[in-house]
């Protein structure tokens, strides 16, 4: 009878188990990602501080190289210049606003990166890169060193920036990023969270995915960690209720002590001596900080870097 | 001078004289004494109380009792000459008729039950029921049938125990003052010296049941304490004991150093620490009384196990180990497992 019972319960611990694991890699996932349909013409550059209003000819040049980039890349690519709107821009700000404004362009959860450059000569300057869609997860683990490959090309904050090194760094920007698609290759281990938006981004059987739900690996591993405790859970429980299973307690021996009986010759707690020591207060404290954040929009994964 | 003339005071047999610790020791319950500590308690048994109507009631005894014999398990057991034992109490076999038991076995005193066996009955089910992982049929009318009524032969020991402790110890105090934070240290000389008494300390003269089953359920009122008398047996079985006084001795010894240990340990004040330097505690003299005890005693065989359970015939106190249906308990486990790991993965689900 017993026997029986936990032949099922096994049985329908196996089938919880072998359910779970069926729906991590074949259930339904809204896929909210946003196919990139190879109009170039979302991608440039905003030239929000006007650098390149007196050569229209370079502007052009440059603009097409972005855009030859954004074919290759089959993704948008933006660069922002900022302008004197800019200035009072604090770090949290350049985030929020280059995930904002690469959503006005494109659209949420698009396949893009937004390079936000800050030329409008603040000190100190804050360049970052925010990714949308398939970018988040190709770049997302470098994403610092892809900005700061770009802004090693300009002067520290504070200098005047020539048109030469501006020029230079958005060349050296699409390449970088050129060459680190190329060497990309989707891992299914590998995956980007935007925790703003709750998003998570990540390559499934080659096919890149946008959603809400945890990709599989991840819930795999949440799977293996319940399972886990579960059955530490199970055993402490077989224990604990065993260890209840036992009513023997021997009695304690105080209880046969006459007490009209005890005589002591010798009952005596004599004092020795006594000392002191001393030892200084240390004293110590620390702080902590908090933070803010967008929602409602695209996932973005986005790093930046000072100069 | 020739040892043998003195008695073991603890067991009753002859004390050896040990050249090495120049100490007469007792080869069975391994007590030693010193030749003035032994004359001294020598001096004091000689005006003990002289026995006068003991035989008679042996004949007594002699006469009424019967004894059967399990020879599946080699328990002896014992009933009053007008009624007849056909199971074993301990593994439920049919016993046979095997004589009768000398007069050298007649208790001395006893305690006759007073917690009676519908009351047993109802507390054992009311305890067993709350037990959700025993298999079935530990459960059953059937099963519960076999609880027997059984007097458990009994040596009862009071001891004198000699008792030596010192101990260092030391009181602690904290406190600050300005930046600094002070210790201050006090040192005692603790010592305890001198004689304790611990009376009535039971232990069971039948190897077949667990010693730790009867210690559980106890302690017994020896204020109930009659003179043995065939009549208490009527209805009921007695077991012949197989351990003697020197056999439980070691138990005894035990106990009463826990219960010296006690009464050291607590007229000793709160010390912060305490480092003994010196602790021993010395069983001088023992007293036996050799009685039978009331006891509702049921075994139960399962998976080649006898499980032991008894209830204190006096007070109704109950103790055992009931048997475990592992296989319940495992689905009830893995399911409880099953549980929190899929409630733990939603959870999860929920936060990533
Ligand atoms: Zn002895
Ligand atoms: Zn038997």
């Amino acid at each position: 009878m017993s026997k029986k019972i936990s032949l099922l319960v096994i049985l329908a611990g196996l089938v919880t188990a072998a359910a779970i694991v069926l729906s991590i890699f074949f259930g339904g996932q809204k896929n909210l990602r946003e196919e990139f349909d190879g109009d170039t013409s979302l991608s440039g550059i905003i030239d929000d501080y006007g650098f390149y209003d007196d050569d229209s000819e370079k502007f052009a040049e440059l603009e097409a190289y972005v855009r030859d980039t954004a074919e290759m890349l089959e993704m948008n690519v933006i660069i922002y210049l900022s302008g004197d709107s800019g200035y009072y821009r604090t770090d949290d700000d350049i985030d929020d606003y280059a995930a904002k404004r690469y959503d006005d362009i494109c659209g949420k959860d698009t396949d893009g990166v937004f390079l936000y450059l800050d030329i409008c000569g603040k000190s100190p300057a804050y360049d970052l890169l925010s990714c949308s869609g398939k970018a988040g997860v190709i770049y997302g683990r470098d994403i610092v060193s892809i900005v700061e490959t770009a802004n090693s090309e300009l002067p520290p904050s504070g200098h005047t920036i020539s048109e030469n090194q501006l020029t230079s760094a958005i060349i050296n920007f699409c390449v970088t990023i050129s060459s680190r698609y190329e060497n990309y290759k989707p891992n299914s281990f590998r995956w980007e969270h935007d925790k703003y938006t709750g998003k998570y981004f990540y390559y499934k059987n080659g096919e890149f995915y946008v959603t809400k739900k945890a990709p599989p690996v991840l819930r795999l591993i949440i799977f293996a960690i319940a399972s886990v405790i579960g059955a530490v859970i199970a055993i402490i429980c077989y224990y604990a209720i065993r260890s209840r299973y036992k009513f023997k307690t021997s009695a304690n021996p105080g209880i046969y002590v006459a007490h009209g009986e005890t005589h002591f010759t010798d009952s005596s707690d004599t004092f020795i001596r006594s000392y002191v020591t001393k030892r200084k207060i240390e004293s110590s404290s620390s702080s902590g900080g908090g933070g803010g954040g967008r929602s409602g929009g695209g996932g973005h994964i986005s790093g930046g870097s000072h100069r | 001078m020739n040892a043998a003339e003195y008695k073991c005071p603890n067991c009753n047999a002859d004390l050896k004289f040990d050249p090495e610790l120049q100490k007469l020791s007792c080869e069975y319950c391994l007590s030693v004494f010193t030749v003035e500590e032994i004359k001294k308690i020598c001096a004091e048994a000689e005006n003990s109380i002289p026995k006068d109507s003991m035989v008679q009631s042996q004949q007594e005894f002699e006469d009424h009792n019967q004894l059967y014999h399990c020879s599946s398990c080699g328990a002896d057991i014992m009933c009053d000459d007008r009624q007849t034992a056909l199971f074993c109490y301990y593994c439920h076999n049919p016993v046979i008729l095997s004589g009768k038991l000398s007069g050298a076995y007649k208790p001395s005193k006893i305690i006759g039950f007073k917690f009676t066996k519908d009351l047993a009955v109802e507390k054992f089910k009311n305890w067993i029921n709350g037990k959700k992982f025993v298999p079935d049929d530990f459960k059953s009318e059937q099963q519960i049938e076999k609880i027997t009524g059984l007097y458990v032969p009994f040596w009862i020991a009071d001891c004198k125990i000699n008792v030596n402790f010192s101990a260092i110890g030391k009181k602690i105090r904290h406190w600050s003052s300005g930046s600094y934070a002070y210790t201050e240290t006090k040192e005692f000389r603790i010592s305890r010296q001198g004689t304790v008494a611990a009376n009535g300390i039971p232990a069971d003269g039948e190897s077949k049941i667990d010693d730790l089953l009867m210690e559980s359920i106890e302690p017994f009122d020896y204020g109930e304490l009659k003179d043995f008398s065939m009549s208490y047996l009527s209805g009921f079985y007695a077991d012949k004991y197989d351990v003697d006084k020197a056999g439980v001795f070691p138990r005894i010894r035990t106990r009463a150093s826990e219960a010296s240990k006690k009464v050291v340990r607590d007229s000793i004040g709160s010390y912060s620490s305490l480092a003994v330097s010196v602790e021993q505690y010395n069983i001088m003299n023992t007293d036996w009384e050799y009685m039978m005890l009331p006891v509702w005693f049921m075994t139960y065989r399962y998976n080649d196990t006898v499980y032991e359970f008894a209830i204190n015939g006096q007070t109704g106190k109950l103790a055992g180990t009931p048997p475990l249906d592992k296989g319940k308990l495992k689905s009830f486990c893995a399911a409880i497992g099953i549980a929190a790991a899929a409630g733990l993965y939603l959870i999860g689900g929920v936060i990533f």
